[in-house]
């Protein structure tokens, strides 16, 4: 029976070993801790079936089975966190990388100049976002509109020469004076009228 | 006598001396050539190149970009600010983003550790996995009100090879990657910085930066270095 035993406890280290083997590199994996679950349980049948044969072996093969556990909870796929997938990178980026080639090749070439000029197909490439950092796209600022709007004398000193404000804020601002402009225009009739 | 005369000289001069030598390997400024593309599973596609400067006393990054068009984007502690064409549009900023800069962590010499040391994330453990040399950081003080619970940190070869940002619920806010380093006058630079991070709209948001030709020290490009922008 003690032989019998020690097969199966051999059977059991053996399988607990190959599977850290395969399954440690592969980070946190709920079929290799449930298959590690299945083998402590068999482990711990055994022990309640052949206690009186085994004691000895008992506490061994508690510690042992606590120390995978231990060691797999630690291992638990922490390096993996920082792999990357370098083929897939290379696809995601191919596009932009041909480009980068292009424009390295081309001497300072501008977006502008290759859309001018047909010279590279961008069809592959979603440009929408490129260089509209600065121009072409104005956002809107409610500081300046307000200042402009509300209290344009105040605010030309607090936002239309201030060097501080960007050129967003400065626009903001004239939109703000230019409607109240309006505004009044529209609504003095009314009030010296009535 | 004379020895001990000879001996005195010495550390006197030796005194004088050490310190300029010292001094002479402090590094206060950078320049390399950069390209950053960056895509989105939403769609958005990016390429950038052009040079950047950084002079650690100036507190500013200067980048020269050449592609997608010509300007000058300047980052410094409040704002980043475009210049374009005369045009200058400025947005402010909430994060310090020039003291986690690879580029103020090289010159600090604080790469190693991403400067994790000197801020209140305190080290949690160590752990060697797989050729990599992985700590775990903590926030350390618990009247930071911070949106990052954790950070991992990867080290491959003494140099820092990764760095997991995590927020609530241990979710990964941002993961970035250093690798292809280059020895620029006996320090490593990484040459190629990869990053990933969750979008907001729940896209996931891809970003590679490379620097090569890095110059050190440099006493060119001044007007870079120190590049004053005018408001309009």
């Amino acid at each position: 029976m003690i032989k019998q035993y020690k097969a199966v406890q051999f059977f059991n280290y053996a399988k607990i070993v190959k599977a850290l083997k395969s399954d440690i590199h592969k980070g946190f994996n709920h079929y290799f801790i449930l298959s590690l679950l299945l083998d402590y349980i068999y482990v711990l049948l055994y022990l309640l079936l052949f206690k009186h044969q085994i004691f000895i072996n008992m506490k061994k093969t508690l510690l042992l089975t606590v120390a995978l556990f231990v060691t797999v909870f630690t291992f638990a796929g922490n390096a993996d966190l920082f792999d990357v997938n370098e083929q897939e990178l290379n696809n995601d980026f191919a596009e932009l990388t041909a480009l980068e080639n292009y424009v390295s090749q081309s001497n300072f070439i501008t977006l502008s100049d290759i859309q001018a000029g047909k010279t590279y197909d961008l069809m592959g490439i979603n440009t929408d976002g490129m260089g509209t950092s600065s121009e072409g796209q104005f956002a809107f600022q409610w500081e300046g509109f307000l200042w402009g709007f509300l209290c344009c004398p105040i605010g030309f000193f607090v936002i239309a020469v201030n060097k501080n404000k960007d050129s967003d804020q400065k626009l903001s601002y004239w939109i703000g004076v230019g409607a109240s402009v309006v505004f009044s225009a529209i609504t003095s009739p009314i009030y010296y009228t009535y | 006598m004379v020895i001990k005369q000879f001996r005195k000289a010495y550390l006197i001069i030796m005194g004088f001396l050490f310190p300029l030598v010292s001094y002479s390997q402090l590094y206060y400024r950078i320049e390399a050539d950069f390209t950053t593309k960056e895509k989105s599973t939403s769609g958005y596609e990016n390429l950038m190149m052009g040079k950047v400067y950084f002079d650690i006393n100036q507190r500013q990054i200067v980048f020269d970009v050449y592609f997608p068009e010509k300007e000058v984007l300047i980052i410094n502690d409040t704002a980043t600010i475009t210049v374009r064409a005369g045009k200058v549009k400025k947005h402010e900023l909430s994060g310090n983003l020039i003291d986690f800069s690879v580029l103020s962590l090289f010159l600090k010499g604080e790469l190693d550790y991403f400067g994790l040391k000197n801020t209140p994330f305190k080290l949690e453990k160590v752990e060697k996995e797989n050729g990599l040399v992985i700590s775990t950081w903590i926030m350390g003080d618990k009247f930071v009100n911070s949106p990052v619970s954790k950070l991992l940190l990867s080290q491959k070869n003494n140099n820092l090879h990764g760095l997991i940002t995590f927020g609530p619920g241990d979710s990964i806010i941002s993961k970035q990657i250093f690798t292809d380093y280059i020895l620029v006058e006996g320090m490593q630079f990484p040459g190629r910085v990869l990053q990933f991070s969750p979008s907001a709209d729940g896209s996931e948001f891809k970003k590679i930066t490379t620097y090569k030709n890095i110059v050190v020290n440099s006493n060119k490009n001044d007007s870079f270095y120190k590049y004053i922008y005018r408001h309009n």
